[in-house]
């Protein structure tokens, strides 16, 4: 079931089009207001757009130069929302047994199924409950087995884990990746893990419009947007391509080795961690002067935050250097952590 | 009530309250203090006592069935969709609610009366709705609407479109979504409001007496009932006012009692 999209929604600024291979899943990162639900929306057929035109596996799900448009229950597309969004008045394998059931099956069937669909998500023993019985992670199983019992042939997945406890995503994160294998998904997420460990592909959405794309790991290992880099949490170095490395926009320069042709956009990433903070000009290239923001404690390290890079240092390391807002510092980056790409 | 929730309200309010509610609690008392309890069995049960109280019944659950029946589109329209003019739609259809019910009278027989705008083409064919028990429910149903619409429409959009939203994804029809999603998220509201309109048919005076007259058996139900026999019969009169307040009571009493109890089922 491939799918191909292509719409616009001029009042949001929704310009996009892509392509999901037939059992690929694809992740759509970006910002809050980039357009990722708008997209998921109008391929549920739950909002119209302005131009445009879709289709799955071959039929077509809008082409709006014809004014052709499929509602959203002949679209056979499920969407999996944040919330489960069970329907209150039912009970779990109710729940699960309506999408079967409005296919035009039969209630022993549609019965089932559900049973079928429950136990796959070893949510076997909720199918009596009411969806209020049920705590946040069981509530979600059951909304993942009532999305796949009609046997969509397409799945939306709309930050499915992100209302849940930090305790139960693992095990859901862990259930998404055996449903999804072998399945045609999108997966709307804020999360970079979720990406890592669902998704083949992975698309960034910013104000509407595609930034980039590409293989999961291509695009988290070598970001080209600011807001990809911060996902990946790596800082970004944007500017033209030099001999030795590329120079940034306001004639800083950085050396590393890279690939690309000279004058062109380049790009490099570097961790936090790689980066270390003197207080005196250290030796070398890629000695960065830089004012200290801000400081946060993640963890075992400290973030110093300059504004166009960060560092992570040992606590004991910012206590002995006295750091503070304000405080100009020397950042400097090994040239081996320094891998300079097209952009 | 909850003793831990703090209330803060100033004695006077409770005053005032306690008396607005002795304001309404009076009159009915005052009522029962004038029943003729000896002959009470006898005057609820005479023939014409039993007509009226029976064509109300009948009536009235006539009429809220057809409040559902329009009632239930009707606020569906009103509450999911955006029309050129729909204010305007909204105030007229809830205008009965506010009208006084001589003038709904008045306006139904201009429509369905004999010489009415659709009464005259009617009768032509051989069909007379004015001064029937058809006539009834039609009042009736004219002042009682307005109930179940403003009721369900507030529901309905309370509840919002999430729900539907993921039963149409998961292939179901716009009907099926009615049916199966929709209707059963509203039910209490439904429920409540057809209450409302049942009770409010059954206290339907002005619109019937004017539209519908007063014919034993026919078009004279018990509120109509009731005010004849004031002028011949204050014992009976006052019986039957009784008896109408039981019923109403009972009405109010199973909304109240439904809706919280249907509520909790959701969310407990």
């Amino acid at each position: 079931m491939t799918l191909h999209l292509q719409a616009t929604v001029a009042e949001r600024g929704f310009d996009v089009s892509l392509d999901v291979a037939e059992g690929q899943t694809l992740a759509v990162l970006g910002p809050n207001g980039a357009g990722k639900s708008t997209l998921l929306s109008i391929l549920a057929g739950l909002l119209r757009p302005d131009s445009g035109r879709a289709d799955l596996g071959g039929d077509s799900l809008f082409d709006l130069t014809s004014g052709h448009w499929s509602p959203p229950h002949r679209r056979g597309i499920s969407l999996l929302a944040q919330e489960a969004l069970l329907f209150p008045h039912l009970t779990a394998l109710e729940n699960v047994a309506f999408g079967p059931r409005s296919a035009g099956r039969s209630r022993a069937e549609a019965r089932a199924s559900a049973h079928r669909w429950l136990a796959a998500v070893e949510a076997a023993e909720l199918g009596a409950s009411r969806p209020a019985q049920l705590s946040g992670g069981q509530a979600q199983r059951v909304a993942i087995a009532r999305a796949l019992a009609p046997e969509p042939r397409l799945l939306l997945l709309d930050e499915p884990l992100a209302a849940l406890d930090v305790a139960v995503a693992p095990t859901l994160r862990r259930m998404f990746r055996t449903v999804l294998a072998g399945r045609t998904a999108i997966v709307v997420t804020h999360e970079v893990l979720d990406a890592l460990t669902l998704a083949d592909r992975v698309v960034v959405l910013g104000e509407g419009k595609i930034v980039e794309q590409g293989a999961t790991a291509e695009v988290l290992q070598r970001p080209r947007h600011p807001f990809t880099a911060g996902l990946a949490g790596l800082n970004l170095l944007t500017g033209v391509r030099t001999a030795t490395g590329l120079r940034m926009s306001d004639g800083t320069v950085v050396t590393g080795a890279g690939t690309g042709t000279l004058g062109a956009p380049a790009a490099a990433a570097a961790r936090p961690s790689a980066i270390s903070v003197q207080l005196d000009r250290p030796a070398g290239a890629n000695a960065f002067p830089v004012t200290v923001q801000d400081l946060e404690p993640r963890g075992d390290s400290v973030r110093v935050r300059s504004a166009s890079m960060s560092a992570d240092i040992s606590p004991g390391r910012a206590a002995v250097l006295g750091l503070g807002p304000g405080l100009p510092v020397w950042f400097s980056l090994p040239e081996d952590e320094v891998a300079v790409y097209p952009r | 009530m909850d003793r831990t929730a703090f209330s803060g309200l100033p004695r006077w309010v409770i005053a005032v309250a306690i008396v607005g509610a002795a304001f309404v609690l009076l009159p009915l008392v005052a009522m029962v203090t004038r029943v003729n309890w000896g002959g009470f069995v006898a005057l609820v049960t005479s023939a014409s006592s039993v007509d009226a109280l029976l064509l109300s019944l009948r009536t009235s659950l006539a009429a809220t069935a057809l409040c559902v029946l329009f009632g239930v589109p009707m606020a569906l329209l009103l509450a999911r969709t955006t029309f050129p003019g729909q204010r305007v739609v909204r105030t007229i259809v809830l205008l009965p609610l506010v009208l006084p019910p001589v003038i709904g009278g008045i306006a139904l027989l201009a429509a369905f009366g004999r010489q009415g705008l659709i009464g005259r083409p009617l009768e032509a064919l051989g069909l007379s709705i004015a001064f029937s028990t058809v006539a009834v429910v039609i009042a009736q149903t004219f002042v009682a609407l307005p109930f179940l619409v403003l009721s369900l429409e507030g529901a309905i959009r309370l509840a919002g479109t999430r729900y539907e939203a993921v039963a149409a994804t998961l292939g179901a029809r716009p009907s099926t979504v009615l049916r199966r999603i929709t209707l059963p998220l509203v039910l209490p509201a439904l429920l409540s409001g057809a209450v409302l309109s049942f009770a409010r048919a059954l206290g339907e005076f002005g619109a019937t007496l004017t539209f519908a007259g007063s014919l034993q058996g026919v078009t004279r139900t018990l509120p109509l009932e009731i005010y004849l026999q004031r002028e011949t019969d204050p014992d009976a009169a006052v019986a039957l006012s009784l008896v109408l307040v039981v019923v109403s009571l009972v009405v109010v009493g199973l909304t109240l009692r439904t809706a919280p109890a249907t509520r909790a089922r959701f969310t407990a």
